[in-house]
């Protein structure tokens, strides 16, 4: 109701203003550029309307507009992209500067559009949570590499690796169902619960990364408890004409080589038709640690992806294909059967299976496929409000191949897997978003989701279900001089019924779990150089499949696990408090929080044992408490020179399970990370060439509960990684670096590596790449 | 827009359609673990009873209801010094009709299988295990299907002594097989011996 009347108020505006323009006859030009609030990186592309001439132009690829042919009087200018969050201005012409304008991504909800007409001034930014980017300048170092490798250097985020080929982001000690991640705005739904289980995302088609650190529920769902990791493709081509990239690295540790090709293209008079495709291919053999091979945890996947984009007058409509196929191989030594082999493999030091390096694939295994299609919907009104619906259907499938045993070598049981789960979700989101009125701007919106799961397959670890989970919300954010504020409310619904099938006959339980959810933040800008942002937000996770309903053998974690059904919803806390400074050459910002997560649900040993004809196993169950996350997390930059700059930031985490008293188990340890990057104009003939230098001191975790763990936490270790690159390589237009990461073959082992049982992590590895646009 | 909406109404169509899959949730298969053994046999016969060379014992560990729920229900191995018995291990699937005799892929499979005996400290110097089976790699190694439980160098005692036996099925997958158990135990049992 309230969003009625602020469209039919700025309606009645937007007549009043428009009639209220002068008429003279000499003619300008006006010229401007748009860019990002955060990166400042030029918005290609934009679509600029002047009303009420209703005069439709586009920024080019330096994100620069021109309109030529206006009156002298007053206009008004409706700056539209994608992704972000629409301005419309008004201007006087003519004017005396160009207009410099600077659009917050929708991301960033306290961001606000920010005009300069004078170049000097700084284009400041602003968030409400604490939010870092990875754009596609930075991640291009890294391209070609894993998300992991992408993620890992910024300062909160950690890996959960499940050996070379598998890792799942967490960010500040909570990952899996606390974090979410959106690929191009539609939430990724695989079997998500899973510590080895990956997102199934191609990295390659992966051209900006952002993480949202701390609880951001309010618009991003249940289970956004520990952050968001949100992954967005490259924008569509607006000029004419069809152009492509090649990509191509190769790694030594695994003899890796990965390739992709990217095709983009935009057709019609109008350039509103665009579409772009993307193939990957990657191949990898065994890793290698420093002291031996790692044996079976080679790995293969293929990607396709494809959108397209058709602009109307007012609207846009999308549609997107993408489908992820992965082959995995789990490291053979990982597999042990009981308590006993577990202890023996840990007391000799080194995995027991060791062989020759080899591509193939063995037992144990996983094989992925993921398939996604989307259709997007984008309204846009006269006066800049919008309403976007987004359309999508996922469809994963996971099979996992465990070690064959005498039980199955010769019966048709041989190759089946032993688990093969089919995940199916169709979500719907729609959104409306309100222009500026009185100071506030704003979103409501609503979001359904439909999951089904199937299970088959030698051994049901999880059963069937169906979820049904409806959300709705809204966002208001004002700001006035100095301040800046932003609140929202959410509420959710989730009913999650379990089918499974005793004797023949079907059984199911239903479980309802609903929450409200809310959000306050507030900016204060001291003076550009400076701003204070403080946050305090809610989220909520219902607890997931198999923390309700596992039941059975964990063979790569040694435990038998046992689901309860009695569990309640995790809600969390999260207050935050952040520091920008910006100075030219200096930057830094610092943010401590303090993260309460009630009913935190995790895995205990439960002091009893299971045994089995295979030996005795710790029965594992899942136990809620009240957990504790606090840290702090600062990072530095400093522009030595003018093309040399250093950077380093810490972050520092200290969890705790409060109704125990004890330290919680498997929190990332504290760590330094330190850069030094030069850019040299020009080398002999090489073009743009860089050198980084990256060096990681990961702390050893002192916070681990006495008695849980089958050993201790592995010792503090460091890395060196090393890069040097270009974009000219003789006359031809290749860009192209090669490195290092772990330079020194350093012997380590991570906390959160799942194999430090059994193996080290892995060590030297060169790499090449190359990367050829036409 | 209204072409637009045309365009939307029927790609949302084509997604519901494309949703209705075989694999309906509701209809869960029967969960019933395919890969168990529930019965693990130890038949053997008395070596000094000439004229009795059927087997004259038959000692069980049985999990009847898999991983979890109840425990197993094991025998007692009742031994007697001075005598060599003769056993071989017999393992079975009961959930199957008819029993399914699991042990034969072990046979099949012997080179890269071995069973290892191990009793406890106070029978070890008691108890002496011989296996009686080989593979077929060379060197020939153990099996372990057949095996002798020698009791011959005690004297009777007169109050029993109480111990155990454990017994490991190892599997030498990607490993060579030696004579040391591999780091995987496909079976890791223990069965309570009375020796008199």
């Amino acid at each position: 109701m309230k969003s009625i009347v602020f469209f039919a108020l700025t309606f009645w505006c937007f007549i009043f203003i428009n009639n209220a323009i002068a008429q003279q006859n000499q003619t300008f030009i006006i010229k401007g550029i748009i860019t990002d609030s955060v990166t400042k990186k030029p918005l290609a592309n934009a679509t600029i309307i002047l009303y009420p001439n209703q005069t439709i132009s586009y920024a080019n690829e330096q994100g620069m507009f021109e309109i030529p042919n206006v009156l002298v009087g007053k206009y008004q200018l409706s700056i539209d992209y994608l992704g972000y969050h629409p301005a419309l201005i008004t201007i006087k012409i003519p004017l005396n500067e160009p207009l410099i304008i600077a659009l917050p991504s929708e991301e960033n909800h306290l961001h606000d559009v920010i005009i300069a007409t004078d170049k000097k001034l700084s284009i400041s930014e602003y968030s409400l949570q604490n939010h870092s980017v990875l754009d596609a300048k930075k991640l291009d170092i890294l391209r070609g590499q894993t998300m992991g490798d992408m993620l890992k250097n910024m300062a909160g985020v950690t890996l959960l690796n499940s050996g070379p080929s598998i890792s799942k982001p967490v960010i500040r000690g909570l990952h899996s169902n606390r974090v979410t991640v959106l690929n191009n705005g539609i939430k990724q739904e695989g079997q998500n619960w899973g510590a080895d289980h990956g997102p199934e995302i191609d990295p390659f088609a992966i051209n900006k990364l952002e993480i949202i650190k701390g609880a951001s529920s309010l618009q991003y769902g249940p289970e956004a408890i520990g952050g968001v990791i949100k992954i967005s493709a490259k924008d569509f081509k607006q000029q004419n004409g069809i152009s492509g990239t090649y990509s191509l690295s190769g790694f030594s540790n695994n003899w890796q080589v990965a390739n992709s090709l990217f095709l983009e293209g935009n057709h019609l008079k109008k350039q509103n038709l665009s579409w772009r495709f993307q193939a990957s291919y990657r191949k990898a053999g065994d890793s290698k640690t420093p002291e031996y091979v790692l044996s079976n945890t080679a790995f293969a996947e293929f990607d396709l992806g494809t959108a397209m984009q058709y602009k109307f007058k007012n609207s846009i409509i999308e549609y997107s294909f993408s489908y992820f196929q992965s082959s995995l191989g789990i490291l053979r030594a990982a597999h042990v059967h009981n308590v006993s082999d577990l202890q023996n493999t840990i007391a000799n030091g080194k995995p027991s299976v060791i062989n020759d390096f080899t591509y193939n694939i063995g037992r144990p295994k996983q094989e992925v496929t993921h398939l996604i299609n989307t259709v997007k919907y984008l309204y846009l009104f006269k006066n800049s409000s919008k309403i976007s619906v987004d359309l999508s259907q996922q469809i994963n499938n996971r099979k996992e191949f465990d070690v064959l045993s005498f039980l199955s070598m010769n019966s048709d049981l041989k190759d089946k897997p032993a688990y093969d789960l089919t995940l199916t979700t169709n979500q719907i989101t729609a959104k409306y978003e309100h222009k500026k009125f009185a100071g506030f701007k704003g979103v409501i919106g609503f979001s359904l989701s439909n999951q089904g799961n199937y299970a088959t397959g030698k051994q049901f670890f999880i059963p069937n279900f169906i979820s049904n989970n409806y959300g709705v919300y809204i966002i208001e954010k004002w700001n006035k001089k100095h301040w800046q504020a932003e609140g929202g409310i959410r509420y959710d619904w989730i009913n999650f019924t379990r089918y499974i099938n005793v004797n023949n006959e079907v059984l199911s339980n239903d479980l309802n779990y609903q929450n409200a959810t809310g959000s306050l933040g507030l900016t204060y800008l001291v003076n550009t150089n400076l701003k204070i942002i403080g946050n305090i937000s809610t989220a909520w996770r219902a607890p997931s499949v198999n923390e309700l309903y596992a039941l059975g053998l964990h063979a790569a974690v040694t435990s038998y696990e046992q689901g309860n059904s009695n569990l309640i919803a995790e809600q969390s806390y999260n207050t935050e408090l952040n520091i920008k400074y910006n100075q030219n050459k200096f930057e830094w910002d610092a943010s401590i929080y303090h993260h309460v997560i009630n009913n935190f649900i995790y895995r205990l040993p439960s002091n009893t044992y299971n045994t089995s004809f295979r030996g005795v196993f710790p029965v594992f169950n899942y136990t809620q408490t009240n957990a504790i996350l606090q840290g702090f997390e600062t990072n530095l930059s400093y522009q030595i020179q003018k093309n040399i700059s250093i950077n380093s930031s810490y972050s520092f985490l200290y969890a705790t399970d409060l109704s125990r008293n004890i330290p919680l188990i498997y929190m990332p340890a504290n760590r330094i990370q330190s850069g030094i990057n030069w850019q040299i104009a020009k080398l002999k003939k090489i073009k743009n060439a860089f050198i980084q230098i990256n060096h990681q001191y990961v702390f050893e975790q002192t916070r681990i509960p006495a008695g849980i763990d089958f050993t201790n936490a592995p010792a503090a270790y460091q890395l060196v990684d090393f890069a040097f690159g270009a974009n000219d390589f003789t006359k031809a237009k290749i860009n192209w670096s090669i490195g290092m990461q772990n330079a020194f073959n350093n012997c380590y082992r991570d906390y959160l590596s799942r194999y430090r049982y059994y193996a080290l992590d892995a060590g030297r590895n060169v790499f090449i790449k190359l990367s050829i646009p036409f | 827009m209204k072409n637009n909406n045309k365009t939307i109404i029927t790609i949302i169509t084509i997604l519901t359609i494309s949703s209705c899959s075989k694999e309906d949730p509701k209809q869960p298969l029967p969960n019933n673990p395919q890969e168990v053994l529930t019965t693990i046999l130890l038949k053997g016969y008395n070596q000094n009873d000439s004229l009795n060379t059927n087997y004259q014992f038959a000692y069980k560990w049985e999990d009847l209801d898999g991983d979890g729920g109840n425990l197993p229900v094991i025998d007692t191995i009742n031994l007697d010094s001075g005598i060599i018995y003769t056993c071989k291990i017999i393992i079975l699937d009961k959930t199957k009709t008819p029993f399914d005799t699991v042990s034969i892929a072990i046979q099949e499979e012997k080179n890269v299988h071995q069973f290892f005996f191990s009793p406890s400290a106070n029978l070890i110097s008691k108890i002496k295990v011989e296996i009686l089976d080989f593979d077929t790699n060379i060197p020939s190694l153990p099996v372990g299907l057949s095996f002798n439980l020698n009791t011959k160098n005690n004297q009777s005692f007169t109050t029993p002594i109480l111990g155990s036996l454990n017994m490991v099925l190892s599997h030498y997958d990607g490993v060579p097989k030696t004579i040391d158990k591999s780091s995987e135990s496909d079976i890791d049992i223990n069965f309570p011996v009375k020796l008199k």
